[in-house]
């Protein structure tokens, strides 16, 4: 992380141009951003996009009334003395319909130095688009000439950002960080006349603008994709199903964040600490502080210094994550838990969102599986997931499945021929007594891999309901 | 006060300062806003929504589109944005050739239809309109808690471009919802009645208390909801359900861009029977009052109803300017923004399948056994591949030609064209609903986009999800 000190924040200048009339409590969120993008057909740039420049800012003004607090909120990209104005009037128009049971607000207040922390890859700012061809061309050399697998389409997107809060009761704290989100899909054809083309589809993200933390493994997809054309529909029924980190990124984030938020306590969703939730063997970690984590940052966005935290310990239930307005409702801690995520499919600006309780990089911590291998050869029979089609977790009652876009079957303790098609799913979080993918965690590999915002050893769970051919 | 229309001016030298030699040359200009109540139990939200406005300028270098965006439209800024264009078209030795497809010259204002805007309702009204919903859910026994929802969002852009085009749209959209919920021991179940259309004031009277009531009463049902059956089955698709299957499994792979990029499974079946004759989809953006309905596209071209399969014939596809031109065909609206932060792709606006003329109790016999898929949460598409996937909040089972157990949260996975062979009935107009929703191109770009059907009627792989 980087501590600017050149000039005034965005969240600073925002606040100067706050009118006299906005009394304490109040907290101005803010954010200078610059945005490339590059977009490919097959293997030709169809597109190269940037410098996009953005400031916005998202204003919260609390106020107490009858035993809660009413918030009054407005965000805007605008930031002259007349959008600021302007802003302020939309926040306390909207101020007096709000109530959220919080009797008494504490907005954090320590301007603590916070640092160290490794989330701006200075080739995201100092060079972006020669970054973003280098990165392109850097891919498509490792695609062989002739090759039956070949590129067929790309984006790559770049964000260079400083996020900054100030609020009324003297906090002042910015952050530096750099972001990238990454589309790339491969596909393989040709051999026996009629076989239809298949495709592996790429999606990831990280901070820095580089293949290795991107995931980006041509080989691998170019295998992948061409397994899509020969896999079959799987079999159906309850089956141990191996779940590898980059699937159950698209799972786990989203419905522990919540179900363990205050937001889901608050409205009586949430296990309590204490609970069984889960598999013995499951301990899960929110760390804020991992290197390059998509989620990393020594304050959350309302500025609160963030630390490394126990959330479910042998499956049991040791945290629930906090902001200030929940922490203030539920007599907890924020510790960190106030978290903008991007706006409708756009991560890269996040003033556009109101903060909300949740994680920053869920870790699961590794166990005593050993490799993926063994975790196989442990499982004897079942199903390895490589891809779903996408998990679409409902945060609300803990659902998550989908298709399977691409996956083996476990025979005999080994990899078999690939699947394709089907459907796997249940639920993440389940009453006592009932299946759940928790619950049903039989054995954690023994080596976490990183994957954006999330980090997991390969997870072994029984009792998986798979839905294919009958 | 209107922005937009006070930024014209500014807009139109803008566009003038740039090289003669180029020979096409756009801007299009956007101010977005909104607001959103939410009731639910102890708490009351009144959210505005984020206020934005900007500026993309576009011009064809001879090449390939360049593009720089503005971060508002005051003059200093939009003076930047073309001058850092200026000097991206001046790097182009070619920038005097002429660009893909036809330049637009029409000139429009359109605005949503309405009699009372959506703008002009007191928030109080808003929340006085969820606060009824919330009474009537929370008034049924069980009934834990309940999110009574209702916003709208604004959306002005103003497109101009040095071919003469001048089009300038003011759209609302507004959408309700209501999400009654039921917790017992750890588990939580909900039911959710969702209405979205471009409009006023009259979308807040598309819930009805039985509606509300009967949402309730799902909630409760789906608490005691047994394991759901997996593998091949026969599938009922209700509206909504329906309406998503349109838009993953012909709309995306439709867009005329994935057919350039070969990266669309359709692209050699164009012209070619691909279902019965009970089958036509469509994606038409100037369906009334639909959800992804616009006066006009991102690249000015009116939106309009394009017939993608035509009684089982699969007759046509989505274009911006330069795939109409690649495959000899006349832009159809299809070229859209995000924002003004975002390039245009190819993309869909309502997309939906037309009834048929099937009666729900005849579907249902006619399935026998099987599965009745319901409140479709969401879908994806595998454009190259073929398959589909869609999920929804609840099922019922069929058996022996009659509805009876229910099951929460389920998905559907299969082939397109299998599922569009095994098609043996299209429901009636009765039950034709048009449904809001938001798409994405992968996984980014998301823009509102509109569904609908009837029921459908057909085979596929469903289990838990």
């Amino acid at each position: 992380m980087t501590r600017s000190s050149d000039g005034p924040s965005t969240a600073r200048k925002v606040a100067n141009l706050l009118p006299k009339r906005v009394s304490a409590p109040w907290e101005l969120f803010a954010q200078h951003l610059v945005h490339h993008e590059i977009h490919l057909a097959g293997t030709r740039v169809e597109m190269l996009r940037g410098p996009i420049e953005l400031e916005g800012f998202a204003l919260r003004i609390f106020r107490s009334r009858a035993g809660a607090t009413s918030v009054g909120l407005s965000s805007s990209n605008d930031g002259t003395k007349k959008g600021v104005e302007r802003a302020v009037e939309v926040a306390e128009r909207s101020a007096p319909y709000s109530s959220f049971p919080a009797k008494e607000l504490h907005l954090p207040t320590a301007d603590q130095p916070v640092g160290g922390l490794e989330v701006e890859d200075p080739r995201v700012r100092d060079d972006p688009v020669g970054g973003l061809r280098s990165l392109v061309q850097e891919i498509l050399q490792q695609f062989p000439a002739h090759s039956d697998v070949v590129p067929s389409f790309g984006s790559v997107r770049i964000t260079h950002g400083e996020s900054s809060v100030v609020n009324s009761a003297g906090l002042e704290q910015r952050e530096v960080s750099t972001y990238v989100e990454f589309e790339w899909a491969v596909k393989a054809s040709g051999g026996p006349e009629g076989r239809p083309a298949g495709e592996f589809w790429v999606n990831s993200s990280s901070r820095r603008l580089d293949p290795e933390s991107l995931g980006v493994d041509v080989p691998r997809w170019s295998e992948l994709a061409r397994d899509v054309r020969r896999a079959k529909t799987p079999p159906n029924g309850e089956l141990k199903v191996l779940f590898p980190a980059r699937v159950l990124q698209d799972i786990l984030p989203e419905v522990l964040g919540f179900r363990l938020g205050g937001s889901a306590r608050l409205r009586k969703m949430a296990p309590e600490v204490g609970s069984s939730v889960g598999s013995p063997a499951v301990n899960i970690w929110d760390d804020p502080h991992l290197p390059w984590g998509d989620g990393s940052g020594g304050i959350d966005d309302e500025g609160t210094p963030t630390s490394r935290r126990l959330v479910v310990e042998g499956g049991t239930v040791r945290g629930h994550f906090y902001d200030a307005l929940h922490a203030s409702a539920l007599g907890g801690s924020p510790l960190g838990g106030g978290h903008r995520s991007g706006g409708l499919g756009k991560s890269w600006h996040r003033f556009t969102v109101g903060p909300t309780p949740g994680a920053s990089n869920l870790s699961i911590a590794p166990g005593s599986g050993g490799t993926d291998a063994e975790l196989i050869e442990a499982a004897g029979e079942g199903i390895w997931l490589e891809q779903l089609g996408y998990a679409f977790p409902d945060p609300f009652s803990g659902a998550y499945g989908g298709e399977i876009r691409i996956g083996y079957r476990i025979r005999n303790g080994r990899l078999a021929e690939p699947v394709r098609g089907g459907t796997v799913g249940g639920l993440v979080l389940a009453p006592m007594g009932e299946p759940s993918l928790l619950r049903g965690v039989s054995s954690v590999g023994g080596k976490a891999r990183f994957v954006g915002g999330f980090q997991s050893p390969t997870l072994l769970v029984e009792g998986i309901q798979v839905a294919g051919s009958s | 006060m209107n922005e937009l229309l006070d930024a014209e001016g500014t807009l139109e030298r803008a566009l003038a300062r740039l090289d003669p030699k180029v020979t096409y040359a756009d801007a299009l200009a956007e101010c977005a806003s909104g607001f959103r109540v939410r009731l639910e139990k102890s708490m009351t939200g009144a959210s505005p929504s984020p206020d934005m406005k900007g500026v993309v300028f576009r011009a064809w270098t001879g090449s390939r589109w360049a593009e720089t965006v503005a971060r508002s439209l005051d003059a200093v800024d939009v003076g930047h944005a073309v001058d850092a264009l200026q000097r991206e078209l001046e790097s182009s030795p070619s920038r005097g050739s002429a660009p893909p497809g036809p330049s637009p010259t029409g000139r429009s204002d359109g605005r949503t239809k309405t009699t009372r805007p959506i703008v002009e309702v007191p928030v109080e009204e808003l929340i006085e309109t969820a606060r009824g919903w919330f009474d009537v859910a929370m008034a049924v026994p069980g009934i834990s808690n309940t999110f009574a929802n209702a916003s709208y969002l604004s959306n002005d852009r103003l497109f101009l471009a040095n071919s003469g085009a001048r089009r300038y749209q003011s759209i609302q959209r507004v959408s309700v919802s209501v999400v009654p919920f039921a917790l017992d021991a750890g588990r939580v179940e909900y039911d959710a009645i969702v209405e979205g259309a471009t409009g006023g004031a009259e979308v807040l009277g598309k819930i009805s208390e039985e509606r509300v009531r009967g949402a309730a009463q799902g909630a409760l049902e789906l608490l005691q909801a047994k394991a759901a059956p997996t593998g091949k089955m026969t599938v009922l698709l209700d509206p909504s359900t329906a309406g998503t299957f349109a838009h993953e499994s012909f709309g995306h792979g439709t867009e005329a861009d994935q057919l350039l990029r070969e990266r669309s499974y359709l692209k050699p079946l164009l012209g070619k029977v691909l279902g019965p004759e009970s089958l036509t989809l469509v994606d038409d953006g100037s369906y009334p009052s639909g959800w992804g309905s616009i006066f006009f596209d991102d690249e000015g071209t009116p939106g309009r109803r394009n017939v993608l399969v035509d009684r089982g014939r699969f007759e046509e596809v989505l274009h911006d300017r330069e795939t109409a031109l690649e495959l000899r065909r006349s832009p159809g609206g299809n070229a859209r923004r995000a924002d003004f932060l975002s390039r245009t792709f190819v993309r869909m606006t309502n997309t939906f399948v037309e009834p048929g003329d099937w009666g729900l109790g005849e579907l249902v016999r006619e399935a026998r056994d099987g599965i009745l898929l319901e409140r479709c949460t969401s879908g994806i598409e595998d454009p190259l591949g073929g398959q589909m996937q869609l999920k929804v909040k609840r099922a019922r089972r069929i058996e022996h030609g009659e509805l009876t157990t229910p099951y929460s949260s389920m998905a559907l996975s299969g082939r397109v064209l299998d599922f569009l062979r095994s098609i043996r009935g299209v429901g009636r107009k009765e039950y034709f609903e048009m449904s809001p929703g938001f798409c994405g191109k992968g996984h980014t770009d998301i823009l509102p986009a509109g569904t609908g059907g009837s029921y459908l009627l057909s085979e596929a792989v469903v289990g838990p999800a």
